[in-house]
């Protein structure tokens, strides 16, 4: 009987130990991130794009159009953003 | 025996105890952007110079718009490299719809795998989050190091998508010889 109580008490203990680090520890966290509520830099949304619908048929020539296909990350994209670095 | 019995229930109750901890307790990848953007605002507010507490605003927002609009132009090139494909693979009659590396063995396998691989890249860069880690007090290093990372990331993409292009061209010239 003894030995059992023992047992119970010792998983209490680690319960309460458990319970500790996520309700209160990660409770105290949330408190401390929610205090800017209003976000003073919302980032501006982007509105998805309509997606670009291909249509190819027989007569395409379809090296062609691959060739077309060319993924580049041009250098004047970061154009604006450069100056504003430069700037400050 | 008792205290065999006793060990065991103890660690059994141990580990049911622990399993929801850990679940409760994970970080999620949402977790590490809000905290990331309470960090940043918190040390805008400490930018005493209006012009370049708006210079570093304008900037964060020309981070995340620069990374829409190039992965925008790469989602344009994956459409087309699909419609490529899925007109190859009407022409040859081809029905198999094959994408897990391994699973198929002919070009039109792989080009669709590489072109799947491509488009999960895109759709990955897509939610990245470059918001620059000002709170040293540096400006212009964070914001260039943030932008080196969105600029090596974008290139990273970039390189999968040739990648794909590469095997869709071997299957046109497989099958259109």
């Amino acid at each position: 009987m003894k030995n059992i109580q023992i047992f119970i008490l010792i998983g209490l203990i680690i319960l309460a130990i458990g319970g500790y680090f996520v309700l209160i520890k990660d409770g105290s966290q949330t408190l401390q991130s929610s205090a800017s509520s209003d976000p003073i830099v919302p980032l501006t949304p982007s509105p998805s794009p309509t997606p670009a619908v291909f249509k190819f048929d027989k007569s395409t020539d379809l090296k062609s159009e691959l060739q077309t296909v060319n993924p580049k990350v041009e250098d004047n994209d970061f154009e604006s953003l450069n100056k504003i670095i430069s700037a400050i | 025996m008792n205290l065999k019995i006793y060990l065991v229930g103890l660690t059994i109750l141990i580990f049911l105890s622990l399993t929801p901890i850990i679940v409760l307790a994970r970080v999620t990848p949402n977790d590490i952007y809000q905290q990331t953007r309470a960090d940043f605002e918190a040390n805008l507010n400490k930018v005493s110079d209006p012009n370049q507490k708006q210079q570093i605003i304008q900037a964060d927002q020309d981070l995340n718009q620069i990374n829409q609009t190039v992965c925008q132009r790469f989602d344009i090139d994956i459409a087309k490299m699909a419609a490529i494909l899925e007109e190859e693979k009407s022409r040859q009659n081809i029905t198999s719809n094959v994408v897990a590396f391994g699973m198929g063995n002919t070009p039109m396998d792989s080009a669709e795998y590489y072109l799947n691989y491509a488009q999960e890249a895109v759709a990955y860069q897509k939610i990245q989050d470059y918001t620059p880690q000002i709170g040293s007090g540096n400006y212009k290093q964070a914001l260039t190091n943030s932008m080196n990372n969105l600029q090596s990331s974008l290139e990273t993409v970039q390189g999968k998508i040739l990648r794909a292009k590469t095997e869709v061209k071997k299957a046109l010239d497989y099958y259109e010889k």
